[in-house]
């Protein structure tokens, strides 16, 4: 029964959207409380029908009730308990159910937060809410219900996709998706601002704070889904230019377009058109991601399964949603006002650089993507974009916006003074220098590329303090007042430090290790050894170990360096009957912010020996570390006091009238 | 300098970076990308040394050799032509004989196949898209029942609901 | 019941909810959008004020801040007292107006979601956890229970050929091969020949003559092999035919071809390796070399099913029969069935046409005591004992295997 009640509840949160869709925006647009009200519960409503629904398939998933189809495609009885659980999204249909629940409860948190909202604003962003999860309720329920059932029900399940049994997958799409799915706020408020014809002062206070937690999300969500890719793939590579991934990148880099543009929105009420029209970007490319991930008209290393028909419907929704926003865009966006003026050297410009190098770099990206589809259906050769594609496009458009970033925090707004932060940056330049010059002594001028690359690093990592410890004044008040004047700093500020540090901690990783990672591949025999980057590594020996539902081939390695053992590794290969799929567990010791990763092969005709890869990956953690640094600063951006969501409480409002 | 100056400034400025940007991409799609080819393709047409080419097909039965160390030998099959390719590196995991697999790479001047990447299926029911859509092409596939020379898989009527 | 219990109470509250604000009475007027700007700017000036306090915005920065908030503030207010602007809206819906839509609401929220739900949903259908259906007595009756059903069902509409489809291989599973071949009989004439119809209708054929593939149960597979030249099923039960009827040079190539069309992993591999070696044995060709499928990893992994004396018993142990047990372990209970008694069959027939063969004994023996079937393994070693010369090497062979096997000579004297 319980799983019928969840279909029910999905069918019946339908037809709450449907209400919702349309009551909220009539009562807008006739200045109805009462109908605009009716949006508050409906949205509330629909998340907990979401939820009951969502909660009874993970119910059938955690008792392994085989009689629904989903839970036997995707599941087996004697997988660990965890992954009993996280089958619930490790597939198509319930990872939609996961998408739309998510967008729901973005719904809700509008709906129960909203209350100092302008009435109208809130009931119109609640509606546009409500046609996209309306949109992708049909999409699940007509092309894939995750509630069909099997009868008679068969004795044993299919098992979960084998590279998808791990943590990874109770971590990654979740949070990939509160990231994509959350832009949808955005979005929905874009919208409303077009339909009203006017932009709220409270419209901009809104519209970041829900954009710095989906793009704190999202940041997240991207950054272990490469760190899982990287050591379940057993490829060693932690991004890979893959059409998948790609689709997640595109909306981080708009999205961190608009987190910038929605700042100069806020503060200077100037680049409103532009907002809004990038919140609209980068919601359709999270739908487009969305689109080619599920469709199947991509080639991908991350695979999902795929059904034209599916591809078709997603690709309706697509044209509805981008089609009719741009054209709303392109009718209204004349009718809202412009904003304030400033300078090109400026706070504002540097943002506006900023907004113009991530959005030509998501283009690129874009182009990459979508170019070979295209080619397909025009001219129908076949043709595969891959790194070298990117390393061409994306890199060098990035690298003057990564040079620019120390400028723009320390820039004042409506007019700055280049030379006046250029000074203020003297140290970042010469530790920048420094490294350069160290970079190129260590590699005997060899590595031109390389040296610059980690100056750019080095550049990011200190620029991006200045502006904190110039704030702070530490030299000219001495340090007590500094550090009181430091710790009194808002937390904007250091999360602007903190997010744009990580940028330069993931830079540093990936110049390490692109430029300085050692690679051997070799056959090895118990016994035998194999030296990489000063590490000696011996074969110990070979073992099998079952596991709950597959058996494992472990291979035993210790480390040691100059005679000492340093630690030992274990990498091994399981063999999953239920599907007959073997997959690669990679194995990693992380020595300071460096790993040494190891991957084992084929095992040679005669079983004696072993085909292994080893890699030297120096600094390579960085690379998601650097990514935590950033969502922690925005993080610590999100915490500012005077970012906090919503206006004033009513009750002050005649006092702070009389105060103006 | 005046307001309508600036203005014209900064959308100067605005369409250098971006036709910088496409600039980039136009020289990048002709020279960085790989063509999606069958073996028959590659038969009929050599291309270039230094064309990066994908190859697509199945692994033909009984052509993996392994010389002991992580060199591996293979033929690409669309069941009407073949090439032979070498890989030096660890296989995927699916790899197997008679299935899908796309290989990634150049073709040498001795007619081999030099692939810098190997990809096969992801899972048992994925099959490379280009793969299909080819062989498809050309009538050695079909929906639902896959390669056409292909036996039936299953003992007999499977449990009802069966299959993906 | 209970579900639409559930459900109707789910839909009551939801609608009610929905259609409560509709109710009241009166619209309180929604705030005009322009006063809430001027609070939002309000607030935003004592910020600033607060911020100038802890000293975290320099004087002059505070200044300008101010100056241009405090202009969007006046610019805010001025709109808020403008008629025009300020006083947009508000007209709110008659009464009437709301009521019809509070009630259509209320008619058309659950119309549509029990319309939807009934097409998309199977109501009636319980959950059927792991757990629940674990319990033996539990399962048998559940399936009965099912079968039931089904045949209820088609009782009332005979015609119904999927109905007959789905039932086929169930009977076959639960060992009623009679009804198994009547629902394909049902199935081929209401659904059309298939290759997998025939095969099945073949299949419980074979099982009804304990594993022997008759003339009609041969007629239905090659019909099968007509309709789909490439049906492996059919063409395992036509090669197991060749060898039960000991025609050696056509077994050999039926097997030899099936061998050469299976995947690697087939489950019927074994056996198929089995039947080649036997037909070959017969022909007088050396026995093929080691499996030329399954790799040995594959056969190290022990399955669930099989008798713990095959799985560890080592190299030595494992005979083609053995390991043709233990893949048909992977198949249903139905084939799996068919297909070991055919072999043994095949085999025990062979003896007794020529009981010089040692190494056939012992198989037959061990298939026997695999199977469990202990009175025939012990017949089947007297049998094995009266065929040799009782101080010959072969005899001893057979008592030392015997042994081995926990068949021992003194329990063999006191059943004879």
């Amino acid at each position: 029964m319980i799983v019928e009640i969840g279909h029910f509840a999905l069918v019946l949160s339908l037809s709450v959207a449907l209400v919702q869709s349309v009551l909220p925006m009539l009562g807008a647009r006739r200045g109805d409380q009462r109908l605009m009200e009716t949006g508050t519960i409906a949205a509330s409503g629909g998340f907990v029908l979401i939820a009951i629904a969502f909660s009874a398939l993970m119910a059938s998933y955690v008792t392994s009730d085989f009689s629904v189809l989903n839970v036997f495609e995707n599941s087996n009885s004697r997988q660990p308990l965890l992954y009993k659980f996280t089958s619930t999204w490790g597939n198509h249909e319930g990872s939609m159910l996961l998408w739309v629940l998510i967008l729901a409860f973005f719904g809700a948190l509008v709906a129960l937060f909203g209350r100092d909202l302008p009435a109208t604003l809130k009931a119109n962003v609640l509606s546009v809410q409500a046609w996209i999860l309306a949109a992708f309720l049909l999409f699940i329920l007509l092309t894939s219900n995750p509630f069909q059932r099997l009868d008679p029900a068969p004795m044993e399940g299919q098992d979960l996709n084998p590279i998808l049994q791990d943590v990874g997958l109770a971590i990654h799409p979740p949070m990939l998706y509160l990231g994509y799915v959350g832009f949808s706020i955005a979005f929905s408020f874009a919208i409303a601002a077009l339909i009203d014809g006017r932009i709220d002062a409270a419209w901009a206070r809104w519209v970041r704070p829900w954009t710095l937690i989906a793009w704190i999300f999202l940041t997240l969500g991207i950054a272990m889904g490469s760190y899982w890719a990287y050591y379940e793939l057993g490829w060693g590579g932690w991004w890979f230019w893959d059409p998948v991934e790609n689709a997640s990148f595109m909306p981080w880099l708009a999205g961190t377009a608009l987190l910038h543009s929605a700042l100069v929105m806020e503060k200077r009420a100037a680049l409103k058109i532009w907002t809004i029209l990038l919140a609209i970007l980068t919601f359709s490319l999270s739908l487009l991601g969305t689109f080619l991930v599920r469709s199947g008209v991509l080639t991908s290393v991350h695979a999902f399964a795929t059904d034209p028909a599916r591809g078709v419907f997603i690709l309706a929704i697509l044209c509805l949603f981008i089609g009719g926003a741009l054209v709303l865009f392109a009718l209204r966006a004349s009718a809202l006002e412009g904003g304030g003026l400033f300078a090109p050297i400026s706070r504002e410009g540097a943002l506006v650089f900023n907004n113009l190098f991530l959005t030509t770099a998501a283009a690129t990206v874009l182009v990459g993507t979508l170019y070979p589809l295209l080619l397909e259906v025009v001219a129908g050769e076949k043709i595969s974009v891959g790194a070298p594609f990117f390393d061409l496009t994306f890199g060098p458009v990035m690298v003057p916006l990564l040079f620019a970033v120390p400028f723009g925090p320390l820039l004042g707004w409506k007019r700055g003074d280049l030379l006046g932060a250029a000074q203020r940056l003297y140290f970042a330049a010469g530790c920048a220098l420094a490294a350069l010059v160290g970079i190129l002594a260590y590699t005997g001028g060899t590595k031109i590329l390389t040296a610059f690359g980690f100056a750019l690093a080095f550049w990011l990592l200190f620029g991006s303090l200045t502006d904190l410890f110039s704030r702070a004044a530490f030299l000219k008040k001495g340090w007590r007042t500094g550090l009181a004047r430091f710790v009194g700093l808002p937390r904007s500020a250091f999360g602007t430090a903190l997010a744009h540090f990580g940028l330069g901690v993931t830079l540093l990783g990936i110049v390490s290790v692109s430029s300085f990672q050692e690679e051997v591949i070799t056959t090895m025999a118990p016994g035998s050894s194999v030296e990489i980057a000063g590490y000696s590594l011996t074969f110990d020996r070979i073992a099998q170990r079952p596991g709950a539902n597959f058996d494992a081939q472990a291979v035993h390695f210790s480390v040691r360096r100059d005679g000492v053992v340093m630690t030992e590794i274990d990498s091994s290969k399981r063999f999953f009957p239920v599907r007959q799929m073997t997959t690669t567990e990679s194995g990693i010791w992380t020595h300071g912010f460096s790993q040494l990763y190891v991957s084992l092969g084929d095992p040679s005709a005669d079983k004696q020996s072993i085909v292994v890869r080893i890699w030297w990956k120096p600094l390579v953690t960085l690379i998601w570390i650097g990514a935590v640094f950033m969502a922690v600063g925005g993080a610590f951006s999100l915490a500012d006091r005077r970012l906090r969501v919503g206006a004033p409480e009513r009750s002050r409002r005649k006092a702070s009238l009389a105060e103006a | 300098m005046t307001r309508k100056a600036k203005r014209l400034y900064s959308i100067g400025a605005m369409l250098v970076v971006v036709g910088a940007a496409a600039g980039l991409v136009l020289t990048a799609l002709s020279s960085s990308v790989a063509y999606f080819q069958s073996p028959t393709d590659l038969v009929k047409n050599v291309p270039g040394p230094t064309q990066r080419i994908r190859l697509g097909g199945l692994v033909e039965e009984g052509t993996v050799k392994r010389d002991g160390s992580s060199h591996v030998t293979f033929s690409v099959t669309d069941t009407v032509d073949s090439v032979p390719v070498t890989y030096t590196g660890i296989l995927p995991d699916l790899f197997r004989e008679g299935q899908g697999v796309i290989a990634e790479g150049t073709l040498g001047p001795d007619r081999v196949f030099v692939a810098d990447t190997v990809l096969a299926k992801h899972d048992e029911t994925y099959m490379p898209k280009e793969v299909v859509d080819d062989l498809k092409a050309r009538g050695l596939w079909e929906d639902g029942k896959g390669l056409v020379k292909k036996p039936e898989e299953t003992v007999s009527a499977a449990p009802v609901g069966a299959g993906s | 019941m209970v579900f639409w219990i559930v459900a109707a109470a789910m839909t009551a509250v939801v609608t009610l909810a929905i259609v409560w604000p509709l109710l009241r009475g009166r619209d309180e007027g929604a705030h005009a959008a322009p006063d809430h700007d001027v609070e939002v700017y309000a607030a935003q000036l004592r910020e600033l004020d607060g911020d100038l306090e802890r000293g975290t915005i320099a004087e002059t920065e505070a200044a300008t801040a101010r100056a241009e908030i405090g202009r969007r503030l006046l610019r805010a207010a001025g709109r808020a007292q403008s008629p025009e602007e300020g006083g947009r809206a508000v007209r709110s819906f008659q009464r009437p107006v709301i009521l019809a839509a509070a009630v259509s609401i209320a008619v058309m929220l659950p119309a549509i979601s029990f319309v939807f739900y009934d097409t998309v949903g199977a109501p009636s259908l319980p959950d059927r956890p792991l757990a629940l259906r674990e319990q033996p007595q539990q399962k048998d009756l559940d399936l009965a229970g099912l079968v039931e059903k089904a045949e209820a069902r088609l009782k009332q509409d005979p015609s119904d050929g999927s109905g007959w489809d789905v039932l086929a291989p169930i009977y076959l599973r639960m060992d009623r091969q009679a009804d198994a071949a009547e629902a394909y009989r049902k199935a081929i004439e209401l659904n059309g020949p298939s290759a997998s119809r025939f095969g099945g209708l073949g299949e419980a054929l074979t099982e009804i003559a304990k594993g022997e593939v008759t003339e009609d149960a041969k007629a239905a597979f090659e019909r099968a092999l007509q309709i789909n030249p490439s049906y492996l099923p059919a063409k395992f039960f036509l090669a197991l035919d060749a060898s039960q009827e000991q025609r050696a040079a056509d077994a050999e190539t039926r097997w030899t071809e099936l061998i050469s069309e299976s995947p690697p992993n087939a489950p019927w591999m074994r056996i198929a390796e089995a039947g080649l070696a036997d037909a070959r044995q017969r022909l007088g060709k050396p026995a093929p070399a080691t499996a030329s499928g399954a790799p040995t990893e594959e056969a190290g992994v022990a399955q669930p099913g099989s008798p713990p004396g095959v799985a560890s018993g080592g190299d030595s142990l494992v005979g083609p029969d053995a390991a043709a047990v233990e893949a048909a372990s992977q198949m249903s209970n139905g084939d799996r069935q068919a297909m070991i008694e055919g072999m043994v069959e095949t085999l025990a027939a062979r003896l007794k046409q020529s009981p010089d063969d040692v190494e056939g004994w012992k198989r037959l023996i061990r298939s026997y005591t695999v199977l469990g079937k202990t009175e025939e393994a012990k017949a089947a070693l007297a049998d094995a004992r009266r065929a040799f010369p009782q101080e010959s090497a072969a005899a001893r062979e057979i008592a030392a295997f015997a042994g081995e096997i926990g068949l021992s000579g003194e329990e063999e004297s006191t059943s004879r």
